[in-house]
């Protein structure tokens, strides 16, 4: 009966009731879609970070990830990689050299960073990249470049490149390769001065036979690296190695998240504190006119923790109503906006791209958020609660049935 | 045997310029079983005398003693506990929960006091049916008379088993035909069941209808007189 009591009593101020049930839907609703958009962002931006660059975990020669020299490279064979790929939540693993080159066409040259790869598995999805030729093959002879880089040197499939570097151990790296392919990449950096080439070839053109800068894992689930990281790490490698995972790799693109993360917050924050107010004052009027019903209460005999119950009952009643339908009207929202993001307008999109992100309107659905919101809402329930209980502690009932 | 026993109370207020003695000296003692009526001009202590006695202010000095225990002994929340297994209230405004109906009002005291449900619903139920209300059980108190709602407080009043029923002007305001109706209802329980009522009243129909009637003027007893 208790909750019945509290539920009629919401009702008794339909108008009141109604409007602070919709400012806490509204602050939900608002505050879910805003953080489910940018978490969606954060997400797509990591996502687009590892799988061209880190992957999920990396596993190097001990020392590479500070000196990133072609001569701290780690030598690996067959049984390594078919180790890594048995261990659990490992989807793949892929076995990259990275150096750098000089990259020259007629009259016309440039820095470039070389990645040999093997195309097959990398988490590189070069056929998505493709605009023009063909994908390389692991035994190809011949390269893939960025459009930039191919615009700038006026080069087009079926076009040689000379490439000149420093091999293993200061050997001279120095050879002709044909184009095969252009690719697409959002991030100009990557357009201008990118070469891809298959692993082996690259080995050979840097002298560095059956070695690679790093093999980036794969996981099923980005959020199990921590449990994976270990297992990579305690295999028997023929050097000693370092396990990073991607937390560990790109810092800086974490920092920048979580300093936005705040600020997304702070904002939702201060619409939090407009809700409260109205909250507040919903909780002061009702306690102001049940003044002396609560004084009857007292009177005939109710406790007073009892009666405060029933007011707290009543303001998480309201508060869950307010949860519930702001939950069911950005749901469907947030739900067409995950499986299908609604792309950006045109001019909005080459900005995006030129960081690598996915310019689309991408929400992720995210059970802890909105526990996380509701929690809040319960918890300004609670604070506002402090009035009446106050009030009710304080109360005398003679004093309060005094007309 | 006396179950009410009030031992020289005194009351007053102080406004910080002017001191109001509502009771000076007040002792009385009720037995199991009374129907008295308290009666006296307005500002006689009339109200301030039932507050005490129920619990609901304190005496400046003075005792009472419901049954062996001091009252003015217990903490707030001891209070609070005794006015709910103890005393009975009937309010001159009614003073029922507006949203819950009838029967919900008679249950709820039940409630506080953990009773079973099967027992809250029987007595509910009786005690309604007792105070004539058996067919308005499942109105609310918007939806009834003022004569209805305060017999369904009556039957709130009665639903805690208590030791007496404290009733301050219950007919106040109600016509003269619901009033009587009300009294007829108070003095049956009072006989067939040995409730005790004390009310507190300057109605002359409910003066008529006490078996014991104690005048109160300027907070003192000025007469206690036993009617047939």
């Amino acid at each position: 009966m208790y909750f019945k009591l509290a539920w009629r009593n919401i009702w008794r101020n339909k108008r009141r009731s109604l409007i602070t049930i919709g400012s806490i839907l509204f602050a939900v609703f608002f505050a879910l879609l805003m953080r489910s958009f940018q978490e969606g962002m954060y997400e797509m931006m990591i996502d687009s970070m590892v799988s061209v660059t880190t992957g999920h975990l990396q596993v190097h020669k001990e020392g590479y990830w500070d000196d990133r020299s072609i001569d701290n490279t780690l030598q690996i064979d067959d049984k390594i990689l078919q180790k890594l790929n048995s261990i659990d939540n490992v989807s793949r693993t892929c076995p990259r050299i990275d150096s750098y080159a000089w990259l020259s066409s007629e009259q016309l040259g440039r820095g470039a960073l070389i990645i040999g790869l093997n195309p097959e598995v990398d988490v590189m999805e070069l056929s998505d990249k493709l605009v023009n030729g063909k994908v390389i093959g692991i035994e190809d002879r011949s390269i893939m470049i960025g459009e930039g880089m191919a615009e700038y040197f006026g080069l087009g499939v079926g076009d040689s490149l000379v490439m000149m570097g420093q091999g293993f151990h200061a050997q001279t790296a120095a050879a002709i390769y044909p184009v095969s392919g252009i690719l697409h990449f959002g991030n100009p950096k990557f357009s201008d001065n990118l070469v891809v080439m298959p692993l082996k070839l690259a080995q050979e053109f840097l002298s560095t036979e059956n070695r690679v800068s790093s093999i980036l894992i794969e996981l099923d689930d980005i959020t199990t690296y921590a449990e994976a990281k270990p297992k990579l790490a305690t295999l028997a490698y023929q050097e000693s190695v370092d396990v990073l995972d991607y937390t560990e790799m790109i810092p800086e693109v974490l920092q920048a998240i979580q300093a936005d993360r705040i600020g997304g917050k702070m904002f939702i924050g201060i619409l939090y504190i407009i809700i409260s107010f109205g909250i507040f004052g919903t909780i002061m009027m009702m306690t102001a006119e049940r003044r002396y019903e609560y004084g009857v209460l007292v009177a005939i005999g109710m406790n007073r923790f009892k009666l405060f119950m029933i007011t707290l009952r009543e303001s998480v009643l309201i508060a869950l109503v307010g949860v519930v339908m702001g939950f069911i009207l950005v749901f469907p929202l947030l739900y067409r906006m995950n499986t299908d993001p609604m792309p950006f307008a045109q001019d909005q999109m080459d900005a995006f791209r030129s960081f690598g992100i996915e310019p689309a309107y991408y929400a992720v659905i995210d059970l802890q958020l909105c526990f996380e919101h509701m929690l809040i809402i319960f918890c300004i329930a609670m604070v506002v609660n402090i009035y009446p209980l106050i009030k009710i502690m304080t109360l005398r009932p003679v004093e309060a049935m005094r007309i | 045997m006396s179950i009410i026993n009030t031992h020289d109370l005194t009351k007053i207020y102080n406004d910080n310029t002017v001191e109001v003695r509502a009771l000076n000296g007040v002792s009385l003692k009720i037995d199991k079983g009374e129907f008295t009526a308290i009666v006296g001009p307005s500002g006689s202590g009339k109200t301030t005398l039932l507050n005490i006695i129920g619990g609901l202010d304190s005496p400046s000095t003075g005792q009472v003693k419901i049954g062996d225990i001091d009252i003015t002994s217990l903490s707030d929340n001891q209070l609070i506990d005794f006015r709910l297994k103890n005393i009975g209230f009937v309010f001159q405004a009614y003073n029922l929960i507006p949203v819950l109906t009838a029967k919900e009002n008679v249950e709820f005291i039940m409630l506080m006091q953990n009773r079973p449900k099967a027992e809250m619903e029987e007595r509910a139920q009786s005690l309604l049916k007792a105070v004539g209300l058996e067919d308005q059980m499942h109105k609310r108190p918007r939806e009834m008379s003022g004569g209805q709602q305060q017999r369904v407080a009556v039957a709130r009043a009665l639903a805690s088993k208590p030791k007496f029923v404290l009733a301050d002007e219950p007919t106040a305001n109600l016509d003269s035909k619901t009033a009587i109706n009300l009294l007829d209802i108070m003095a049956t329980l009072n006989k067939d069941e040995d409730i005790t009522f004390i009310f507190s009243t300057h109605d002359q129909k409910v003066i008529g209808r006490a078996r014991r009637v104690v005048t109160l003027e300027d907070g003192k007893i000025v007469s206690d007189v036993l009617q047939n």
